[in-house]
């Protein structure tokens, strides 16, 4: 059972899957786009092609690199995309735009798209030797300096779902680096009280009249759990100390600037992210457009080309962030599980592959990668289907976009890379 | 053996905690499936029929339009119901199809509905928003509603909307001072519509209407509904969020609808000009009267009427659609000879006996020039008070060089004249005040340069301009004796539930404080104006001294004069004022004192304010015989 796979190197159901779902991508982008001759939307479907041809080009490349490399030369490929997304912000001051893009040789690139590699490797290379422990909370001060610049620095541009990325990618990091599930728990409790204190607040913001002590009950039952599990586990003191008041601060911080700072007008953008449904026709408009496509492909879908609500673009953003609506409509339920399937098969090959190398850099990347991808599958979904706030996040294999596609790519790469070669150093 | 162990470890861990995070993935991946469970199976038939042809349609509900009243409450502007037919281009099978069809449809009298040039025109810029209704025709009668609906079958994409169209109560009666409503310009709507504005909508145009849009316009509501393949409406989706419309608030105006229907009545039809009728004592103005008028219902009226009626309207040479009781400009004439008097009473160099060197025989000499007095044989040597109650030239030429052009010009502006009123509704323009400094800055493009004569034309108001409202407010700012108000038309904004949201004040422009000494001359002389031998004789109101000024200003646009008369009612503590100015009529006291003389008998004959006053007044006599015939055996 503990034996190191040794044939078969290559993984070629998870390389072939990749490419069968690029494939299917670029026929929901034809579906999507088709019906305009004309103007920006025209043709993407075949670009997509050329995208997806240099995404698998840009795989094959990866797996041919050493490890070693990357490991070398990843503070520096993190540092230089940092400065792309310095660059990035300057530009955008320049041309008074959202500083997202840079041109680069007629190319328009995403720097956060680097940043995220760049982070990812950076992160590997930093426990790859060190072991992150809440008992001595200095193991924490370089990861998290890692994490925050670039942070910061994309939710300047602004750019929510990016930054959103970079913790999602970090904390199953963590987690493979030596915090245990326990632990992980405790780091995102603060969090967990942060959305329960602000939960009843916003529901009572359209009862415009507040509800009182009551508001505490779903953080006073987080935070009785929270303190029942810190006494089970006894975890040492000042672990034990700081998560309470962690929770706490978070708790009453939210509701202090809630009902103290925010003008109603702030409030309502917040409430209409976190519930598009307040805001049927503004923010909630393409959410409420997308759940009905999604819903009227029922069990099979009403065929490929056969959309009405794509048809008659009340969807915007359908080939990029919303691609999952066009097929929830033209295949319907079945085919929905069917890609979802094929997704999740990805993830779970991808971290699969970490059993069969032993190297700790290498595994690292490979759970970052992942995490990359599973979370931008699972928050692109949700959105579509009206579960989440509406962050800009496309949906891998799927979406159209060139950055993303080369991204994605480049993570594939790494996974591929660590069966072949993930044991020569 | 112990390296062993350690792989066998270290191996161990990476199998338990690749198994987590696969096992949270999959928890993740739950939470989709059974949300796409929910959506497509669970809701899957409701959303089908959702979708279907887009069944589905974002409807904006209107907010109706705030009402407009009189101060009495009476109805000026309401919102009638009405129909018109539009089209979702989206939705035609053929154009031409659907033109050929619609061309056939016959009205009552056997007339086409449509214009087929007209309706070609009309469908080729629907089609520039393909999925936006566009109004095809407006303002459609019942017969033809039917027509449509019976017809829904064979004209898919074609429907009739509910709207609801402005009607004003009083036609062209007030129209300057309400204004209008027009369609959103094309080149404007990008910038509305971040306000909210949607492609056709109306807005107010000029006048109350325009200026209070926001308070008319309320906040328009939005609705999911559920349209069949034929576009028609089966009525709002269930479970759908829907936005209601918020009404817009009702405005209740100083104006004084029968007041006004006087003054539009007394108004010659054939003449141009400008009435206004003001309550000295805050400011309300209770009559805006600008001739020729324009009836703003035509303007609610279907595009190809309505474009008609513009195309006369812009077209006419007498512009009509210019409020001249805020924009007209005129010389004040005579008039400004009260300005005068105050002038020079309240800097001490004229009094009540004041008389001039040169007694009037028709003509004055300064210099080398000749200058008239309106009576060709002269008036003879005339004290202050007979001056302006014969409005005599010659004596105040000479009062003119007396006080001198600064004077003149500083208590024009104290009482008023020159400046915006600052009226709350848009397109007020200023007047002009001459003297010195003025005239040289004005027109030293041309070269022209002040000379001292001209302060003889100031004193008799023929180098000024001033708008008829500037003069309701002087005369009743001299009446006032203290305050100056800024004129307004708003009185209240009520809610929907009648309750008031907001009141206007008076607001006080100068305060001018005159001497009692100057008070006491000036209501002599105005009253002596209107009695008989005065030049306002047609002012009179039985049981009501009333205190005026005529003035016949000369002008370039025309051989006859333009015909001025100011006035307050009564003289004392004035509850009335008013302003008429007659384009190029003739006199002053025969054209204009018979109009405002016509409103204030109305007023202090039929309006409960006047009639109070008026019983007051009788007491006041009633107790001043009784004291003085008690003290006479």
């Amino acid at each position: 059972m503990f034996t190191i796979e040794k044939k078969d190197p290559f993984d070629f159901p998870l390389f072939f899957i990749s490419i069968g779902l690029w494939i299917f991508g670029i026929f929901l982008v034809y579906s999507a786009t088709h019906l305009h001759e004309s103007g920006p939307l025209a043709g993407l479907a075949n670009k997509q092609v050329i995208w997806v041809i240099m995404g698998v080009v840009i795989i094959l490349a990866v797996v041919a690199i050493p490890p070693k490399l990357f490991y070398s030369f990843s503070y520096l490929f993190y540092g230089g995309s940092l400065l792309l997304l310095v660059a990035a912000l300057g530009m955008g001051v320049v041309s008074k735009g959202a500083g997202r893009w840079i041109n680069l040789a007629g190319f328009q690139l995403q720097p956060s798209e680097f940043a995220k590699i760049g982070l990812l490797l950076a992160l590997a290379r930093y426990f790859a030797h060190k072991e992150v422990t809440f008992s001595r909370i200095s193991s924490f001060i370089v990861p998290v300096l890692l994490i925050g610049v670039p942070f910061l620095l994309v939710l300047k541009q602004p750019d929510l779902g990016s930054a959103l990325v970079f913790c999602a990618m970090a904390l199953p990091m963590f987690f493979w680096a030596g915090l245990t599930t326990l632990e992980i728990f405790f780091l995102i409790s603060p969090f967990i009280s942060l959305a329960l204190s602000a939960m009843p607040l916003i529901l009572s913001f359209h009862v415009a009249k507040s509800l009182g002590i009551w508001e505490a009950i779903p953080w006073g039952i987080f935070f009785v759990v929270l303190c029942v599990i810190l006494y089970v586990s006894r975890p040492p003191m000042f672990l034990m100390i700081g998560v309470v008041a962690a929770n706490i601060f978070t708790a009453g911080v939210t509701t202090l600037i809630w009902n103290s700072f925010l003008k109603d007008y702030q409030k309502m953008r917040i409430i209409s992210f976190i519930n598009p449904a307040q805001d049927p026709f503004g923010a909630g408009y393409q959410v409420i457009q997308s759940k009905v496509a999604i819903g009227s492909g029922y069990l099979f879908g009403k065929g490929y080309l056969q959309g009405t609500q794509t048809r008659l673009s009340f969807l915007p953003e359908q080939h990029t962030d919303f691609i999952f609506s066009v097929l929830g409509e033209q295949f319907g339920f079945f085919g929905c599980i069917a890609v979802a399937a094929l997704l999740f098969f990805v993830i779970f090959r991808c971290f699969m592959t970490t059993q069969s190398v032993r190297n700790r850099f290498v595994n690292l990347v490979i759970v970052g990668s992942t995490a990359i991808i599973a979370f931008h599958v699972f928050v692109n979904v949700a959105m579509t289907l009206g579960i989440m706030p509406v962050v800009g996040v496309p949906l891998p294999f799927l979406s159209y976009g060139g950055s993303f596609t080369i991204s994605l790519g480049i993570l594939l790469g790494f996974v591929l890379n660590a069966r072949v070669k993930g044991h020569d150093f | 053996m112990p390296v062993g162990l350690h792989i066998q470890d270290e191996q161990f861990e990476r199998n338990h905690k690749s198994i987590v995070l696969i096992v949270t993935v999959a928890c993740f991946f739950g939470v989709l499936f059974l949300r796409l469970f929910f959506l497509q199976i669970i809701q899957g038939q409701l959303n089908i029929r959702l979708s279907q042809e887009n069944a589905m349609q974002l409807k904006v509900i209107k907010a109706p339009r705030g009402l407009i009243y009189d101060r009495n409450g009476v109805v000026l502007v309401r919102n009638r119901p009405s129909y018109s037919i539009a089209v979702l281009p989206y939705k035609l099978k053929s154009r031409q199809d659907i033109i050929r069809k619609l061309c056939s449809i016959r009205e009552e009298n056997g007339d086409r509905l449509f214009d087929s040039t007209d309706l070609v025109q009309r469908m080729r810029q629907a089609f520039g928003r393909r999925f936006d209704q566009t109004r095809l025709k407006e303002d459609i009668s019942m017969s033809v509603v039917s027509i449509i609906e019976e017809h829904a079958m064979e004209l898919p994409g074609i429907s009739v909307e509910n709207e609801s169209r402005r009607e004003y109560t009083m036609g062209p009666e007030a129209f300057h001072a309400l204004g209008y409503m027009s369609e959103i310009p094309e080149d404007q709507f990008d910038s509305l519509k971040k306000h909210g504005y949607q492609y056709g909508d109306l807005m107010g145009k000029a006048g109350i209407e325009h200026r209070y849009e926001d308070i008319f316009r309320g906040k328009d509501g939005q609705e999911y509904i559920e349209v069949n393949a034929y576009g028609k409406s089966l009525g709002r989706i269930k479970n759908m969020p829907r936005v209601a419309p918020l009404a817009g608030d009702d405005v209740y105006l100083t104006l004084d609808a029968d007041l006004q229907h006087v003054a539009y009545q007394a108004f010659p039809d054939s003449l141009k000009g400008g009435v206004v009728v003001m309550d000295p004592r805050s400011g309300e103005v209770l009559v805006m009267l600008s001739s020729p008028s324009v009836d703003p219902n035509i303007f609610s009226l279907s595009v190809s009427l309505r474009s008609k009626n513009w195309a006369t309207v812009a077209l006419d040479p007498n512009l009509p659609l210019n409020n001249r009781a805020i924009a007209g400009t005129y010389p004040p004439g005579s008039c400004f000879k009260l300005v005068s008097a105050i002038a020079g009473l309240s800097i001490g160099k004229l009094q009540e006996n004041s008389h001039m060197p040169s007694s009037c025989n028709g003509v004055y000499h300064y210099g080398r020039r000749i200058a008239h007095c309106w009576k060709a044989g002269g008036h003879g040597s005339l004290d202050l008070v007979s001056a302006i109650q014969q409005s005599c030239n010659v004596y105040f030429y000479q009062v003119g060089l007396r006080v001198g052009d600064e004077p003149l010009h500083t208590y024009a502006q104290r009482l008023g004249l020159g400046p915006v009123t600052g009226i709350d509704i848009p397109g007020e323009k200023p007047g002009w005040l001459s003297g010195e400094k003025e005239y040289n800055e004005r027109f030293a493009a041309r070269g022209w340069r002040w000379t001292n004569g001209l302060v003889l034309d100031m004193a008799i108001g023929q180098t000024e301009l001033v708008t008829p409202i500037q003069l309701a407010d002087m005369i009743g700012a001299i009446g006032n004796t203290k305050y100056l108000y800024r004129p307004f038309l708003l009185k209240e904004v009520r809610n929907r539930d009648g309750i008031v949201v907001t009141a206007s004040k008076p607001t006080v422009r100068t305060e001018i404080n005159l001497s009692a000494e100057t008070i006491r001359v000036m209501q002599k002389a105005m009253a002596k104006v209107i009695e008989i031998g005065g030049t306002g004789g047609q002012a009179t109101v039985p049981g009501v001294p009333v205190g005026g000024k005529t003035g016949s200003a000369q002008n370039p646009q025309g051989e006859l004069t333009h015909a001025l008369f100011i006035a307050i009612a009564p003289i004392q503590n004035p509850v009335i004022a008013c302003g008429v100015v007659v384009e190029n009529a003739g006199h002053g006291g025969s054209i204009a004192a018979p109009i405002a003389g016509k409103i204030f008998r109305y007023y202090f004959a039929n309006k409960p304010e006047g009639k109070q006053v008026v019983a007051m007044l009788a007491a006041q006599k009633e107790a001043e015989k009784a004291s003085s015939g008690g003290k006479k055996p």
